[in-house]
């Protein structure tokens, strides 16, 4: 009794976090609503595996990582989603966006991220959403860290590619 | 040391370095200020992804986008709600029924849906439940609509799912718990058999000898009533034929409706023959429209006959009401009211020697039809069904662009449109009658044949559409404007208008469903 009453509390107090979280990952308001409370169940089963001593946000958060990476394993074909790491061509690319239109058009910036594959999506929303380590997300999407590092290099460089074409076209209009 | 990679940046902005090549970068930095300030946008674009990924914690539970549609679809279904009710009010009149295949005259096709609906909705206590329920029904799945839209609008399946089970319980009315029997050629409710309920009936002959409490809704080639129907009954079959008793009122459609024996209450006969039998007794009003008219007993109330030839043998307890063909009332017939006739040449009525009329005779003659276009009101209905068309149609584009694709540009094309709007135009109404049989198929019936008027009165607009962006080679409010006015021009040229009229409306019908099916209207 004593534990479910915590639990609540915890549940209202994470679940818009672990809400947006999974609809980062899978690009979609409903599939994410179904994900949260299916991360939610599963940590309540599990919680006798929790260590107190750890923030909660943290192992929720990884929880529902596992689940949606799991849910996007799932909805595709191929093998690997990550690919394999030698594929992924590091572009000579734009410099780095202006804090200007990061701030102005954060809509823009969430609606550029949603553009994103999921191969770079991922990582993405795990480095700078959750704010994992290059490790922890390694560990995660079970890849080499390397091929972290460059999934999230070669992601932000098509984010800055599709925001200034935004930006561009913004400013012809 | 060279500057380091862009890459080599990247992970030193993000402290993914390791500590031996971190340093390396912090040394360089020192004295390179290109790098320094690489590194500074990118930890600082960093910083800003993070707080902008953050910051939209909570969903925005309305995006504008999203929001307006479905209101715009509640503010028809509202409108919709409001002329059915509004048209509630006024008098049925068949002939304006009889223009139902002419989206020109919407008032012709409300008159058909009202008429449907005001079958259930006449008398006292029972028309307002109806009504109210009538009322529910739409606004409760107006409201589901929207809701469905609005929140499931990925989940298309889910919704309509929602949107039938929400229907069928909106529909299921305590009092419509009726007895539906389909079985076997022959219905028959035996002699002594008493069925405490409403009866929906299915089948080549039903027989009722024996007592229904509740309505009895029949299909079939033959409905025989010899026994008693303490509701209504509404029938529709080759014959319908009323031997024994019915307490409510008779709604027969059909090749024959034959009253023979009493009806407490009112009678509505459609079909090629109306009759009130020699002993029988219509404790209403009697109403027909169909070729013959015939009175033989006794009508309690008005009778009221838009029959081509009305003969009246027996007995009217009020007014007689002659709206259109011939009448005889022979000698030995009795009008107890008035009589009123509109007809078009005096000797349209004969009344025998032997006669009588106790009221006020009021015969009057109808001019000779002055040609329509010599009126003023004429081409004031055009324009307001020109403007109307233009606001629907904006609408219309607005809300499904995609009907805006319309092509027909070769034969194949028109012809494919043709035949597909033809078939499901003739095909729905079969079906919603068919569906109208079962409790649950009856509001889904009612949505389709709205559906169905409403694709009617769309359809010209979208060919109007296509000829205008044919002509001006544009698209918008102008090009439709000049297509809607073709249209019209083209609908009201003496003699082949009305049939340039159906080709136009089944051709854009068909073209307007192949849209809304999703398939390629180019014939290509």
């Amino acid at each position: 009794m004593h534990t479910d009453q915590r639990f609540e509390e915890l549940y209202s107090a994470h679940y818009p976090r672990i809400l947006a979280l999974c609809r980062y990952l899978l690009n979609s308001t409903d599939a994410a609503q179904d994900a949260a409370h299916e991360v939610f169940l599963r940590a309540q089963r599990s919680i006798h595996t929790y260590d107190p001593n750890l923030p909660f946000a943290g192992w929720i958060a990884g929880i529902a990582s596992h689940y949606c990476v799991d849910i996007l394993r799932r909805r595709t074909t191929e093998s690997r989603i990550f690919g394999s790491g030698e594929d992924e061509p590091v572009a000579v690319g734009l410099s780095p966006l202006s804090s200007m239109i990061l701030s102005e058009r954060g809509s823009d910036v969430r609606a550029a991220l949603a553009g994103l594959p999921d191969k770079y999506r991922v990582p993405l929303v795990m480095a700078y959403y959750n704010e994992w380590t290059y490790d922890q997300i390694a560990e995660t999407l079970g890849l080499h860290r390397n091929h972290v590092a460059t999934l999230i290099y070669r992601g932000k460089q098509q984010m800055r590619e599709i925001l200034a074409h935004h930006a561009t076209k913004g400013v012809r209009e | 040391m060279t500057c380091p990679s862009e890459f080599i940046c990247a992970l030193y902005a993000d402290g993914e370095l390791a500590e031996t090549e971190s340093r390396d970068v912090r040394i360089h930095l020192e004295s390179c200020d290109r790098c320094h300030s690489m590194i500074e946008s990118l930890i600082e674009e960093n910083r800003l992804l993070s707080s902008v990924l953050q910051e939209d914690l909570m969903p925005k539970v309305s995006e504008s986008r999203l929001s307006l549609q479905p209101l715009v679809f509640f503010a028809l279904g509202l409108s919709t709600l409001v002329r059915i009710t509004s048209a509630l009010i006024q008098d049925f009149s068949i002939p304006a029924a009889l223009q139902w295949l002419n989206p020109l005259d919407l008032s012709g096709q409300i008159n058909l849906i009202v008429s449907g609906i005001s079958f259930t909705a006449r008398g006292g206590l029972e028309s307002l439940i109806s009504a109210f329920w009538t009322f529910a029904l739409i606004v409760g799945n107006a409201a589901l609509l929207t809701a469905a839209f609005r929140f499931l609008r990925k989940r298309t399946g889910i919704a309509t799912l929602l949107f039938v089970i929400g229907f069928v319980l909106l529909a299921a009315r305590p009092t419509y718990a009726a007895e539906v029997r389909r079985s076997g050629p022959t219905i028959t409710i035996g002699a002594n058999e008493t069925l405490d309920n409403t009866l929906i009936a299915a089948g080549e002959s039903i027989t009722i000898d024996g007592t229904v409490t509740g309505d009895v809704i029949a299909t079939g080639r033959y409905i025989s009533i010899r026994g008693i129907v303490k509701g209504d009954l509404i029938g529709f079959a080759q014959n319908v034929q009323v031997i024994g008793t019915v307490e409510g009122n008779v709604f027969g459609f059909g090749q024959n409706v034959l009253i023979r024996g009493k009806v407490l209450r009112n009678v509505y006969g459609m079909g090629e023959l109306v009759e009130v039998g020699r002993d029988a007794t219509v404790g209403g009003s009697a109403t027909g429209f169909s070729a013959t008219m015939t009175i033989d007993g006794d009508v309690v109330g008005d009778t009221t006959s838009y029959a081509n030839v009305t003969n009246i043998h027996g007995n009217v307890g009020r007014h007689l009401d002659l709206r259109s063909g011939r009448m005889v009332l022979f000698s030995g017939g009795k009008v107890a009211g008035d009589f009123n006739a509109l007809v078009k040449r005096p000797e349209d009525v004969e009344i025998q020697s032997g006669a009588s009329i106790l009221g006020r005779q009021n015969i009057q003659v109808q001019p000779p039809d002055v040609s329509r276009y010599l009126l003023l009101s004429f081409y004031i209905r055009q324009l307001l069904w020109l403007i109307g068309a233009l606001i629907s149609g904006l609408l219309m584009f607005w809300l499904l662009p995609a009907l805006t694709r319309v092509r027909l540009d070769n034969g194949t094309a028109i012809l494919r449109a043709a035949g597909f709007g033809f078939l499901i135009a003739v095909a729905t109404p079969v079906a919603v009658i068919i569906l109208a049989i079962t409790v649950v198929g009856l509001p889904i019936a009612l949505i389709s044949i709205a559906a169905w008027l409403l694709v009617l009165y769309l359809s010209k607009i979208v060919i109007a559409q296509f000829v205008g962006r044919a002509l001006l080679g544009s698209q918008g409010a102008v090009s439709l404007l000049l297509g809607l006015a073709f249209v019209v021009i083209a609908i009201n040229v003496p003699y082949i208008g009305g049939i340039v009229n159906l080709l136009l409306t089944v051709l854009g019908f068909g073209a307007t469903i192949l849209v809304i099916r999703g398939s390629d209207v180019s014939g290509t």
